[in-house]
């Protein structure tokens, strides 16, 4: 134990003093916050609304022939608002409008399409409630989505950046010689991205807090960051293993290649069905969308995840660090 | 083994995937002697550092360091050696101070013992220096008095002098002199073949896995009527590279 917290010790104070680590620890997150913070900020003027219609599907039909409304049935009120869609529940001539603030902009217009639908005027008695709802804004899905981010790239890039760096320094063979066992240095590494997530993770909440997202963290949600840091971090240290040692260079390649598709291609900065069709169904179900959509489940909507994402994760987790962990050893000796 | 034998090594192989890099090479080093291990590159010589510190595991053979037996008991063999590997750069954010001190710790010695090294490897004026502003000869004495951090009896070197300049390469054989004064045994690997003539007491060639020589450097001198080891030692590979052609 206590040649684990030395050792974590020393790669914390290591690595944090150098400026490419703090780059990928706290200036990058908080930089790709930001940008896509200015850009896409006011979010849904640059996509079709999704709305969902329940109770007149030929109504939802209707929305699709709009350029700024895509009409959808058959899903739940609170997947509506988790994705930030508006929810118009039609009740014969009454019509009640769900939508966040940040839609509300869109109710007048929605509204004129549904008379247009009816083929009624203004005069005529059709009946529009607007409820009010908790207001989510792509900042809130933004800095969910980011958390998810800082797991990934702190989970594989601090898994492979220490352990190739260390090996091109020769620590690693030092390390190899002395009395710090294997299972030692594979669990100083774990704590040490563990530890550099959670850094990154409090910087995009500051983050966050100044866009006026105040994310609910819980235990769960801490327990679940650790999960999804370890889940990376098994993955990184795969990579870092099955690389050959005389081409080291090439596990910073690979997990560049890796991390920046699952990244972009995620449902970090956008939901999945933004994406074209031929790429939705990647989107959607590759680990980090699922993680990202746990932590948003956690910190947005203060409701439980879907059990069975969380026991998919647990068991990629498993084998992930179980196989990662052989793979790091520091000797063929232990 | 007997009291004067600080390495013992019968009929050790090591083979890589199909490449078998070490064919039964057998020698002994004695305690308190600076021992080196010459060689052409890819001769075997880190594999062979590799397997006497515990890292690599052999395939087949006896080799004990001081009274333990690898693979057995390297667990007590790793308290007793210290390694300075090849390019050593250490935790090139921390101080000198701070990485010894992460060693002395790793050890489980006592803290005052990083005082005991500053001074003893003359790393006063730097100790609170990150390595990564260090020039390459401090860098080495780090790695150096890093190796000494516990109760270490015998030191394995891989290349140790590697870049540095003529002045610190000096120093730095300076260093070693002084520990064999205090009757630490050392394990050399060099291609510096004045550094092996200056410091060793004996000398053993490696060639494309095979021991072909162990002797002091003034028997190879006499062999091939040599005026330096580096002549007796490139007469000595070309007669085997003539050989195999």
């Amino acid at each position: 134990m206590n040649r684990i917290i030395l050792t974590v010790s020393a790669l914390v104070k290591d690595n944090l003093r150098n400026r490419f680590v703090i780059f990928w620890v706290i200036v990058f997150p908080v930089l790709l916050t930001l940008l896509f913070s200015l850009v896409f900020g006011g979010f849904s003027n640059y996509f079709h609304v999704m709305v969902v219609v329940q109770g007149n599907e030929n109504l939802a039909k209707f929305l699709n022939t709009t350029d700024i409304f895509q009409g959808i049935t058959n899903v739940s009120l609170t997947y509506a608002m988790k994705h930030n869609y508006i929810y118009l529940e039609v009740n014969g001539t009454t019509f009640i409008i769900y939508a966040s603030k940040q839609n509300q902009q869109f109710i007048p217009t929605l509204e004129a399409i549904v008379r247009e639908y009816y083929q009624q005027d203004v005069n005529n008695n059709l009946h529009f409630n607007v409820a009010k709802i908790t207001n989510y804004t792509y900042y809130d899905y933004l800095i969910s989505g980011m958390i998810g981010i800082v797991s990934l790239s702190n989970g594989v890039l601090g898994i492979i950046g220490v352990s190739a760096g260390y090996y091109r320094d020769r620590l690693v063979e030092r390390l190899a010689a002395s009395p710090l066992r294997s299972y030692e240095w594979v669990i100083s590494l774990i704590v040490y991205v563990i530890i550099i997530t959670i850094i990154s993770t409090i910087t995009v909440i500051i983050l966050g807090i100044i866009f006026n997202f105040i994310p609910i963290i819980s235990l769960s949600f801490i327990g679940f960051i650790i999960l999804s840091t370890l889940l990376f971090g098994g993955l990184g240290a795969i990579i870092y293993g099955l690389t050959p040692k005389d081409k080291i260079f090439l596990s910073e390649i690979i997990s560049n290649i890796l991390i920046f598709p699952l990244m972009f291609l995620s449902n970090a900065f956008f939901p999945s069905n933004v994406y074209p069709q031929y790429i939705r169904e990647f989107v959607q179900y590759q680990p980090l969308s699922d993680i990202i959509t746990v932590i948003r489940d956690f910190t947005i909507y203060g409701t439980l995840p879907n059990m069975s994402t969380i026991l998919i994760i647990v068991i990629l987790t498993i084998i992930f660090i179980y196989t990662g962990g052989k793979l790091l050893k520091l000797r063929e000796i232990d | 083994m007997s009291n004067g034998i600080a390495i013992e090594v019968k009929d050790l192989h090591k083979s890589f995937k199909d490449k078998e890099v070490l064919k039964g090479i057998s020698f002994t080093v004695n305690k308190g002697e600076i021992f080196s291990l010459l060689g052409p590159n890819g001769a075997g010589k880190t594999t062979t550092v590799k397997i006497l510190s515990c890292i690599l595991k052999p395939n087949k053979g006896y080799v004990r360091v001081l009274e333990y037996k690898i693979p057995e008991e390297c667990n007590k063999i790793r308290q007793n050696i210290g390694v300075l590997p090849q390019d050593y750069q250490g935790f090139i954010d921390l101080t000198v101070r701070e990485n010894l001190e992460y060693f002395v710790r790793l050890y489980e010695e006592d803290k005052s013992k990083v005082d005991e090294l500053i001074s003893m490897f003359n790393l006063e004026e730097v100790e609170n220096q990150k390595l990564r502003y260090l020039s390459g000869g401090y860098i080495r004495r780090v790695g150096l008095a890093s190796a000494f951090s516990g109760n270490q009896k015998i030191i394995f070197l891989d290349e140790p002098t590697v870049g540095l300049d003529p002045k610190a390469r000096r120093d730095f054989w300076e260093l070693l002199k002084t520990m064999k004064s205090k009757g630490i045994t050392i394990f050399l690997t060099t291609h510096y073949l004045d550094e092996a003539e200056k410091l060793s007491d004996r000398v053993a060639v490696l060639y494309k896995g095979k021991l072909i020589k162990v002797s002091t450097s003034k028997e190879l001198l006499n062999e091939f009527k040599a005026e330096n080891l580096e002549d007796a030692y490139l007469e000595l590979i070309n007669s085997l590279d003539d050989k195999n052609e």
